[in-house]
């Protein structure tokens, strides 16, 4: 039973994939920009910080939550980055780092408790906690401002062909995330309690303890993002963090991950990452107007919902003969 | 049954003056702080503020009880504002004709929201998260991001007129709120919406159309969305693409300070309007005594978060 339904999932990434190459493939045949090797590593590289709070933002929502802060999560730690990070001392850099995705991890660890212990739905402590952070960020860093060391900021964007220093980054977190999710028990509990909290605990899963887990995770990948959009600017913005709530639902969801949880894999949340940042990337190159970038995005969610929900009927029918 | 349905109405009841007790507490912190600036015309300015979301949250609420979410509010107050003062062209002749018009989208948005979730069996969040997105790029690509024009004369004292003491904007917003408490008290379409929102497969097998009572609730949150839209063309007398902003966020928190559960099936309309008002008088409260954006951020946030926690604390005992 569990392995037919891994099948399904496995499948559904697959389709994901495909689209994804496929438009690729499309747009390197009718755009000769688009297909410079520049571009691409480009590419690669923007989808980067998209990629990694979502992998957060999956494990979350595999557990049965939402995190809607990750968001101003980001925008706090860039802006941590730009107080910090502004020296030529190597040890208070390594430091300013340590601290940034730090940051990351005590609000996760506020969020798992607020949910957890005091028993607030995760929709509404991360609603709360999203609108406080935001207060936050603007506190540390009244305008887009700071610096970031320039040879950090470097070290952490090197690119080489192709091959960049966040896309590294990026794999070493998802093998990281793979091996708690798919290889621990931590991960076994994860989609238990995603898919039924109840009887979970009941089999002796301590869910609390689970679900803080997410969320310190969670927590984790948006410093980590912080800290990768701090060094791509160079600078810390208050505000530029915003837009990653939703994008990162988005590209978990694209990706095959379901609100109701238990369902979900982090390589097809990397694909919906990857497509929401190449529709932008494909947009630009063709030189659409940038306000169609709101439609098609929200486009490309339905269509992706409704091959899952046409290929989940299929699925019934098919155990129904 | 009957039991359980006094049941229903003694822990709803409760909620309401929860947060009565709250706002009266902040009342007389008003009147503390800043001596002699509680007056009934300000209570009546605060409720015109307020009134734009809690007609809003009205609308979340239908859909919060029946189970689902809508996320689409506030692109659906912006696309409303944009329409509305585009077609009337500051003119009171096609009031008339561009009400039909907003009314119309939204009742194809609300239709569209409800097709998504019932037929399409895609989650709430996510298919209202897609309408949110989408409606937002037509705000954009219609406007090409520099909207123009102003509001109809009527439209404007809409927004902005008085019916004695009592703005207009807050008289709609009651009015709607009495309405919707009728119909859930007291119709039978009332209980379906809780039926739905509290056991959907027990519903369905008790012989009511779930997503019939569904589809009412998406629709009407639409509708209201809409109405609220037009409220704050009135009042703003511009378009803004800035309008629909919080609306969102602020709706789900005026609906779950009022007690409602985020499950569904749990909840009255009472609550949800008290928890509007309540939400508009804390950053009245903060903007009177100086606080700036970062502390009324900061504040909001804990402020909601404490008194969600507060209540389902209660909820144990």
């Amino acid at each position: 039973m569990k392995t037919k339904k891994l099948n399904q999932q496995v499948r559904g990434v697959l389709t994901i994939y495909l689209l994804l190459i496929l438009v690729f493939i499309g747009m390197c045949i009718s755009s000769e920009s688009f297909r410079s090797l520049y571009n691409i590593t480009n590419l690669l590289t923007q989808c980067v910080p998209l990629a990694c709070v979502a992998m957060g933002q999956t494990l979350v929502i595999i557990s049965g939550g939402i995190d809607l802060s990750v968001g101003s999560a980001i925008s706090v730690c860039t802006a941590v980055a730009a107080k910090l990070l502004n020296t030529d001392n190597p040890a208070q850099i390594a430091f300013g780092a340590a601290a940034v995705v730090l940051t990351g991890v005590v609000v996760g660890a506020v969020n798992g408790l607020g949910i957890n212990m005091l028993k607030v739905p995760p929709l509404i402590t991360t609603l709360c906690t999203s609108t406080a952070l935001s207060g936050v960020a603007l506190w540390i860093l009244p305008m887009a401002g700071g610096k970031i060391n320039r040879v950090f900021a470097r070290f952490v964007y090197q690119k080489w062909t192709i091959v960049s220093m966040p896309l590294l980054i990026m794999l070493a977190l998802f093998l990281i995330m793979r091996t708690v999710l798919y290889h621990t028990r931590t991960g076994v509990d994860i989609y238990a309690i995603g898919r039924d909290r109840r009887i979970a605990s009941t089999m002796g899963v301590d869910a609390r303890r689970t679900s803080i887990k997410t969320y310190l995770l969670c927590g984790l990948c948006a410093g980590l993002t912080g800290l990768l959009l701090a060094c791509r600017m160079r600078v810390g913005d208050p505000t530029c963090g915003t837009a990653y709530s939703m994008d990162s639902i988005t590209a978990s969801v694209v990706g095959g991950a379901s609100m109701a949880g238990g369902v979900g894999l982090l390589s097809g949340t990397i694909a919906g990452a990857f497509l929401i940042g190449m529709l932008s990337n494909i947009m630009n190159n063709l030189a659409v107007n940038q306000f169609y970038q709101y439609v098609l995005k929200g486009g490309l969610l339905v269509v992706a919902m409704i091959v899952y929900s046409i290929s989940n009927l299929l699925e019934v029918k098919r155990h129904e003969k | 049954m009957k039991n359980n349905g006094l049941r229903r109405s003694s822990n709803a009841s409760m909620q309401p003056l929860f947060l009565l007790g709250i706002i009266a507490v902040m009342i007389a912190m008003q009147a503390i702080l800043v001596p002699g600036s509680v007056t009934s015309s300000q209570l009546w300015l605060v409720s015109r503020q307020a009134s734009a979301l809690g007609i809003i949250a009205l609308g979340q609420a239908a859909v919060i009880l029946v189970g689902g979410i809508d996320l689409s509010v506030g692109s659906i107050v912006m696309i409303t504002n944009v329409f509305c003062i585009a077609l009337m062209r500051g003119s009171n002749q096609y009031v008339l004709g561009g009400l039909a018009v907003c009314l119309l989208i939204a009742l194809v948005i609300g239709a569209s929201n409800a097709l998504g979730v019932l037929v399409l069996n895609i989650a709430p969040f996510v298919m209202t998260l897609c309408t949110m997105t989408i409606l937002q790029g037509v705000c954009y690509v219609y406007t090409q991001g520099a909207p123009t024009g102003s509001a109809a004369p009527v439209i404007n004292a809409l927004g902005t007129g008085y019916l004695g003491p009592i703005p207009y904007s807050t008289v709609i917003w009651l009015v709607l709120a009495l309405l919707t408490w009728i119909v859930l008290r007291f119709t039978t379409l009332g209980r379906k919406v809780y039926a739905v929102g509290g056991n959907a497969r027990a519903a369905r097998l008790s012989g009511v159309s779930n997503k019939a009572v569904i589809a009412a609730a998406y629709i009407f949150s639409a509708i209201m969305s809409m109405i609220a839209g037009v409220i704050m063309s009135g009042y703003l007398n511009i378009t803004s693409l800035t309008v629909g902003g919080d609306y969102v966020n602020n709706s789900l928190a005026a609906v779950l300070i009022g007690g409602n559960a985020i499950e569904g099936g749990r909840g009255g309309i009472w609550g949800v309007v008290l928890g509007a008002f309540f939400m508009t008088f804390l950053m009245a409260i903060l903007t009177m005594i100086g606080i700036g954006e970062v502390g009324k951020l900061i504040v909001q946030g804990l402020v909601i978060f404490v008194v969600v926690a507060m209540q389902s604390m209660m909820k144990k005992d």
